[in-house]
């Protein structure tokens, strides 16, 4: 285990400590989800990636996975004004391919992550600070038309601070830092290390509907968030001497609407464009994404849940390579799962999804379609 | 980019467009319709504020009766037999006042809550005039206005924030078989805490639908939450097309509020499972002093 894995189990564990000598801490929200499923790869043969160990000349491939994780929230603390919880999330998921031409993989994935929230009310507001560590890991890591993303250890710091000026239009600011060290079992992954910060403005309104239910906390509502963010990346390994730095404007905005106490649904819709600029000119892109988040009720007992993303970039200049760090530069993903109450706790998934990227400069892409079934438990504590 | 606006805005527009226009609505402007809105949540909270006034009064007699019971039972049984038939008739008024109090809230709670949704509409429009209005008295006035609807609706809010149910449990009545109670004594008592049963049980089904109700809620938000975990955990919907930064907070506002909704649930459960214990408590008794009188009238 890597000394980043290590420092993340270590804080869990302080934590936990802590909160059972004071007795006062909560787990919430556990999750424990068991999954199989089947997959099919296609790609054009010609898609190049600088961060995938091997190539193999198969234009399809098949595979079958099985997947395990657990998820919760820890409270240690959430009286009046004062909260800090810490989120969990742990995963491995194991494949097995076949129809590749040099040897079937059997790629491995271990992931964790560990996200701690203390937020305060301060200044009429509430000011929100936000330490994460984030690893990954993958062995055996095949080559295209199987694109499993490499390994890393991430950590982030945001502060945000938001303060409400009427009872339905709220303002934040937020500022980020993060780092991003990819595992380097290929000298070339070195190359995506990178160090970001950023500063980011909005302003979210919030629209209530009537109450339909007899609580009182639930009822319709909707929010309009617009925002404006700056981002400065910097990539220590890439460039000789001058090394890569590129700045960034993104706008954006979102909105969500919950209808799920009168229609049964609710629907988040995220959008945003990126204007980046680098001291390499032949990095300079502009970007545009728009993400899609949905539920609608089917029936008592069933639930469909819908993601979406789709993702284009336009480079300023001509490129007749893909730059390190971005393996593709358009992406439609697009996944959806059935859930069946089974009763309290225990729920079941059907679900599928299909990812495609592709390059602007020569038109190659891969793609992936996936079948899955999950058993989900929440246990109560 | 013109698509998303146009869908963003009617979207808007749908969520904002009134989902319930009632006939009062017609031919009033915003102000009107707030001022209308406020004359019938004031009468309607004089209403609940009557009726739950004249339930306490009801209440500390029926209480008050009960201690004056129990201190006669053993020195003075024939008063005490006046007081239990005096308990037994106030019983039946006690629970048509807590019925009329329930109603006078409910309809105070409805009454606000169109009065919130009228004031949020009056003061999204004094909002949005306030923004145009150059500096002046006419400005001035839209601002003076919207201070104060703006505390009013701050104090609608908060008569009707602690509208939960009181999680506490009235004290169990110390009703008790005596030697010289006649069979219909005894059967007497055991209706006075089959009435008590009673309403301890509705309020029981009242707590289950709502505990039901969050329950749902929660199971349904967990689902969604299983599938972006599942999505995120693996970096499945990770195409790193441009760097993003992560573990920003989901939402902008307030993420200090002092009950989860898991928090919410527990502490209605334990609430709703000591009514229960007292529901079986209470008909175990009814059933021994039936029992017993069953026994003496033989």
């Amino acid at each position: 285990m890597n000394r980043q894995g290590m420092v993340m189990l270590g804080v869990l564990a302080l934590l936990l400590g802590t909160g059972t000598a004071s007795g006062q801490v909560r787990l919430e929200n556990v999750s424990i989800t068991m999954g199989v499923g089947g997959e099919m790869y296609g790609s054009d043969g010609n898609f190049l990636s600088i961060a995938v160990p091997q190539v193999d000349s198969t234009d399809s491939a098949l595979g079958a996975s099985g997947d395990m994780g657990a998820a919760g929230t820890l409270i240690f603390m959430a009286d009046n004004g004062r909260s800090l919880i810490t989120e969990f999330d742990f995963g491995m998921r194991q494949f097995w391919t076949g129809g590749f031409q040099a040897r079937n993989y059997a790629p491995r994935e271990l992931s964790g992550r560990v996200r701690a929230n203390y937020s305060q009310h301060f200044g009429g507001g509430t000011l929100a600070v936000i330490p994460s560590l984030d690893s990954r890991r993958i062995a055996d890591r095949p080559p295209l038309p199987l694109y499993l993303a490499p390994g890393y250890s991430a950590g982030a710091v945001v502060a945000n601070y938001s303060r409400a000026v009427a009872t339905d239009l709220a303002f934040y600011g937020q500022l980020t830092g993060e780092t991003k060290d990819y595992t380097a079992d290929l000298p070339a992954l070195d190359d995506l290390d990178r160090r970001s910060a950023g500063l980011e403005a909005g302003v979210q309104m919030f629209f209530r509907g009537g109450p339909e239910t007899s609580d009182p906390q639930i009822r319709d509502h909707s929010t309009l968030r617009f925002f404006g963010t700056y981002l400065h990346h910097s990539y220590p390994k890439q460039g000789e001497g001058l090394l890569r730095r590129d700045n960034a404007a993104r706008i954006g905005g979102e909105f969500t609407l919950d209808r799920r106490d009168t229609q049964g649904f609710q629907l988040a819709l995220r959008a945003h464009g990126t204007r980046s600029r680098s001291n390499s000119r032949r990095v300079d892109y502009n970007a545009g994404r728009i993400e899609v988040e949905g539920s609608v009720e089917l029936g008592e007992d069933t639930q469909l849940d819908l993601q979406g993303l789709w993702a284009v970039k336009r480079y300023i200049n001509q490129q007749d390579f893909l730059i390190p760090g971005e393996e593709a530069d358009n992406a439609t993903i697009v996944f959806a799962q059935v859930t069946r109450f089974l009763r309290d706790g225990v729920r079941a998934g059907i679900g599928g999804g299909w990812r495609r990227a592709e390059t602007n400069f020569s038109g190659a892409y891969y793609q992936r379609f996936s079948m899955s079934f999950s058993l989900t438990v929440s246990p109560r504590f | 980019m013109r698509a998303l606006l146009l869908l963003t805005a009617a979207a808007v527009a749908v969520t904002l467009a009134p989902s319930r226009a009632g006939a009062q609505e017609v031919g009033r402007s915003p102000l009107e319709l707030v001022e209308y809105w406020d004359d019938v949540y004031r009468a309607a909270s004089l209403r609940y504020q009557a009726a739950a006034a004249e339930f306490d009064r009801i209440d500390g007699n029926w209480n008050r009766l009960n201690d004056e019971y129990l201190q006669q039972l053993e020195s003075n049984p024939a008063r005490a037999e006046r007081i239990l038939g005096e308990i037994l008739s106030l019983s039946d008024e006690r629970t048509i006042k807590e019925g009329q109090v329930r109603i006078e809230l409910g309809e105070w709670q409805e009454a606000g809550d169109s009065f919130i949704g009228a004031l949020d509409n009056y003061l999204e429009i004094l909002n949005n005039t306030i923004r145009v209005t150059p500096l002046g008295d006419s400005l001035d006035e839209s601002i003076s206005l919207y201070n104060f609807w703006h505390e009013r609706l701050e104090t609608v809010e908060n008569d009707l924030a602690p509208t939960n149910l009181l999680l506490v449990l009235e004290p169990m009545p110390e009703v008790v078989a005596r030697d010289d109670d006649t069979a219909d004594d005894l059967e007497r008592k055991a209706t006075l805490l089959e009435n008590r049963a009673l309403r301890d049980s509705a309020v029981v089904v009242e707590l289950e639908d709502r505990i039901a109700t969050l329950r749902r809620r929660l199971e349904r938000d967990r689902s969604a939450a299983d599938l972006s975990a599942r999505i995120r955990r693996f970096g499945d919907m990770t195409i790193p097309v441009v760097p993003t930064t992560e573990g920003g907070p989901e939402i902008v506002g307030d993420t200090t509020a002092a009950q989860t909704p898991e928090q919410r649930i527990e502490l209605m459960e334990a609430y709703r499972d000591e009514r229960i214990a007292r529901v079986e408590q209470l008909l175990a008794r009814a059933s021994e002093l039936r029992a017993e009188a069953a026994r003496r009238r033989r």
